[in-house]
């Protein structure tokens, strides 16, 4: 049995893909699908999480990892830190545990850096438009990407002498190696992204008078807020922890004391915790709630207290004492759990009485961090909230300046790696907008949760895979302490996905698939041929470009051909904008756009046409034509069927 | 015998099947890439080149390679019917019938009891 009909069969066995009415003809096969799955309806940037654990299930490393990058140019980043928030909604959950659905990206991304990473050529560019983006965050990162990717040329500034921002300075080195911020930002250099970085920018003026069309601010939350207790920086080995950490992970010169403690329950308190634990200190985590209020990641509370971080639950500190310029102890208070506060979770009342003291080194206070503006001129004119992070329009992500577009933890205070990735998908978007003149706002899709069943009955359960991680006693150093997954644990683990809503949108049918047609005829003939293109031909005729060349017969004689597009015209100058062509389109080809000044015209995506012609009979200005079979084609052959012209020559 | 000429559209997916039948005197088959694609005018047009009759010929419901052409199909002409009535002209001159591009039988069959009628 030749290959391709063993995929087909292999697929319907599958039964995603399957003849709907088996004697008609054309057969039409029908692909058995459902509009989104939990994962994707979670994921921040609507990641086709089903469409790479397919692909991962049947080993296709390759295709996956091209899959994952269209969504996230920071797979390696996502792989390790991201809090996926698609395994909390994964319908495994049903059954046993859900995918490790963040660990196989993860794999993906380390499979690459194994094999080998080809290095990507630049973008051609293709817009005379210039973008600055301050700050090399994720959004900013993944900001620059997208339009550099549009033809855009785009700078990136950094204040520090790394890129990376808080995933280089605020996550350690043991959860997120360096060598790996460092490859995904090359790679989006490589692209044709420049990244200047030890540059300070203090003036939006000076970067629109340098000739920047637009400016995407993505400084991410770098100031840690104040406890506001007394004694608070007023003696030496009081750090803050967005300083300890920035200075532990770029390699600077950092003193800490014997003994730690770190107040606080969110991640940065988790990371600053372990962090100090690999200097050498003995550390102790003061945390108001209990650890069911505990913002951080369940999975790191976990590793941290095995590798013997103490944590005091419902504790809140009151006064910080030193001696001789130096902190010696702190005093605090124990707590009891109140009436649920507007967050949700419990608040912690101070129980009377309950005052203890604890002698300490150094204190890291890590309870939330706010924007740092300090570097805006008095007179910037920008709107700035009570929290000193930006306002911007949710959906647009522009300020109130024009211009200039702000996204990140700058704009909604500190939050995670993908929620930044989200924003730097949106920003770029609306830039794109914005410079080519079109609305900001516009359909966007949202994927809407469908509720659907889940066959999890006839589902054996399988254990999640375990991911293998550095032995307690050698967790001394820097080094990183989750291993990954090897290639059979991945692709067994990839085995375990439901496929809720079937088809797993991989795309790998529209690989194979020659959809494409063209239409070979004879000049001065009337009959014509249609062609399938095989998807990797560059001869691809497209619009208004039909290709002229010549057939030999078998005797040896030579007939002219015209090779032409099956696709349709629309004239520009006809079309109305009404939208007919949009809304009667199965393909949806047809797309309106704003021509200037609010007139819309509708264009057609020759690569989605197929050549039908229903539009062309809606349109009621005749502005689309059929690249074949024109009206006026149909008319000469009517005239010569009705007797009213002579037939052509044979 | 009246020389009588009717235009018989048909879509590109079930055109193999013209081959199939005997050729009918005086109908002369029009491809074109989809049912749905014949508007109201290129029917007018064949009226007024002084065509008998038009007939379309499209899938099926549900088999239509362009998902919806042929129910696009039938309200151009059901719209068209009623045009012709407008005009004058008998509304029964226009037809349009959905065959299996299996079934050419019911092609020559349709096309034959069409021009003993316009006759």
């Amino acid at each position: 049995m030749p290959e391709s009909i063993a995929n087909i069969q292999k697929a319907l066995d599958a039964k995603d893909i399957y003849l709907q009415f088996p004697k008609i003809t054309p057969t039409t096969y029908t692909i058995k699908k459902i509009p989104a799955s939990p994962c994707k309806v979670a994921c921040p940037i609507d990641t086709d999480v089903k469409a790479y654990l397919g692909l991962i299930s049947t080993g296709k490393f390759e295709e996956a990892l091209g899959g994952v990058k269209q969504d996230n140019p920071l797979p390696g980043i996502c792989g390790r830190v991201c809090v996926h928030p698609c395994e909390a909604e994964c319908n495994r959950n049903e059954i046993d545990q859900p995918l490790a659905i963040c660990s196989l990206k993860r794999f993906l991304a380390d499979y690459e850096l194994k094999k080998g990473r080809v290095r990507y050529e630049p973008i051609k560019r293709t817009k005379k438009e210039k973008i600055a983006i301050i700050g090399s965050g994720p959004a900013g990162l993944t900001a620059a990407n997208d339009l550099v990717r549009l033809g855009y040329g785009v700078t990136v500034f950094e204040e520090l002498p790394v890129a990376g921002g808080m995933l280089y300075t605020g996550i350690s080195e043991y959860r997120l190696p360096r060598y790996i911020i460092k490859t995904e930002i090359d790679a989006i250099e490589e692209l044709g992204v420049e990244i200047k970085i030890n540059t300070r920018i203090s003036d939006l003026n000076t970067l629109r008078k340098q000739g920047y069309d637009a400016i995407f601010i993505a400084i991410g939350a770098h100031k840690g807020l104040k406890l506001g207790i007394s004694g608070e920086g007023e003696f030496e080995g009081f750090l803050d922890c967005i300083t300890f950490l920035r200075n532990v992970n770029l390699g600077r010169d950092v003193k800490i004391g014997k003994k730690v403690i770190v107040i606080g329950g969110g991640n940065a308190a988790i990371d600053s915790a372990r962090t100090a634990l690999r200097l050498g200190s003995d550390v102790h985590i003061v945390y108001r709630r209990s650890r069911k209020e505990m913002p951080a990641n369940e999975w790191e509370i976990e590793e941290a207290e095995k590798e013997g971080v103490k944590i005091h639950y419902l504790a809140s500190p009151v006064k910080i004492l030193g001696e001789r310029g130096e902190v010696v102890a702190m005093e605090g208070i124990k707590n009891k759990l109140g009436p649920p506060d507007a967050s949700g979770r419990r608040r912690p009342v101070p129980i009377e009485g309950s005052e203890f003291k604890i002698e300490v080194d150094t204190i890291i206070p890590a309870i939330g961090q706010e924007p740092d503006i300090s570097w805006l001129p008095a007179d910037h004119g920008l709107k700035i909230s009570k929290w000193n992070s930006f306002v911007v329009d949710e959906e647009t992500l522009a300020t109130n300046l024009p211009l200039i577009f702000a996204g990140g933890d700058c704009v909604t205070g500190p939050k995670t790696v993908i929620e930044a990735i989200a924003a730097g998908h949106k920003a770029a978007k609306s830039i794109d907008r914005y410079l080519q003149g079109r609305a900001l706002t516009g359909k966007t899709k949202a994927w809407q949760r469908t509720e659907f069943e889940v066959v999890t009955e006839p589902k054996e359960k399988k254990e999640r895979a375990l991911m293998p991680k550095l032995p307690l006693d050698e967790r001394k150093n820097f080094e990183e302490v989750e291993l990954g997954f090897n290639e059979e644990m991945a692709i067994s683990e990839a085995k375990r996905c439901l496929r809720c809503g079937f088809c797993a949108e991989c795309s790998e049918c529209m690989e194979d698939c020659d959809k494409r047609l063209v239409v070979l005829s004879i000049p001065g003939d009337f009959s014509s041929v249609l062609l399938r293109v095989p998807a990797d031909s560059k001869e691809f005729p497209l619009k208004n470009s039909p290709i002229e060349g010549e057939l030999s017969w078998k005797n040896g004689e030579k007939v002219p051909v015209i090779i032409g597009p099956i696709g349709v015209t629309v004239r520009e100058d006809f079309c109305r904008g009404c939208g007919k062509c949009k809304e009667i389109c199965e393909y949806s080809a047809p797309e309106l756009y704003d021509k200037g000044s609010g007139i819309l015209v509708s264009r057609i995506d020759e690569f989605s046409c197929k050549g039908c012609g229903v539009c062309s009979s809606v349109c009621p200005s005749g502005a689309i034509t059929l690249g074949h079979f024109t009206n006026s084609r149909i008319g000469k052959l009517m005239e010569v069927g009705v007797g009213f012209a002579p037939a052509p020559k044979m | 015998m009246l020389d009588t000429k009717i235009v018989v559209f048909v879509c590109n997916w079930s055109y193999n099947m013209v081959k199939d039948i005997e050729p009918v005197a005086g109908a002369s088959v029009i491809r074109v890439m989809c049912s749905g694609r014949i508007s109201p005018s290129l029917i007018l047009k064949a009226f007024e080149l002084g065509a008998d009759g038009v007939i379309g010929v499209g899938c099926q419901s549900g088999s239509c390679h362009y998902l919806s052409g042929n129910e696009q199909a039938k309200k151009n002409f059901e719209k068209t019917s009623a045009l012709l009535y407008l005009l004058g002209i008998d509304p029964e001159k226009l037809k349009f019938e959905q065959i299996s591009p299996g079934d050419p039988e019911k092609l020559e069959e349709v096309i034959n009891s069409f021009t003993n009628p316009v006759k």
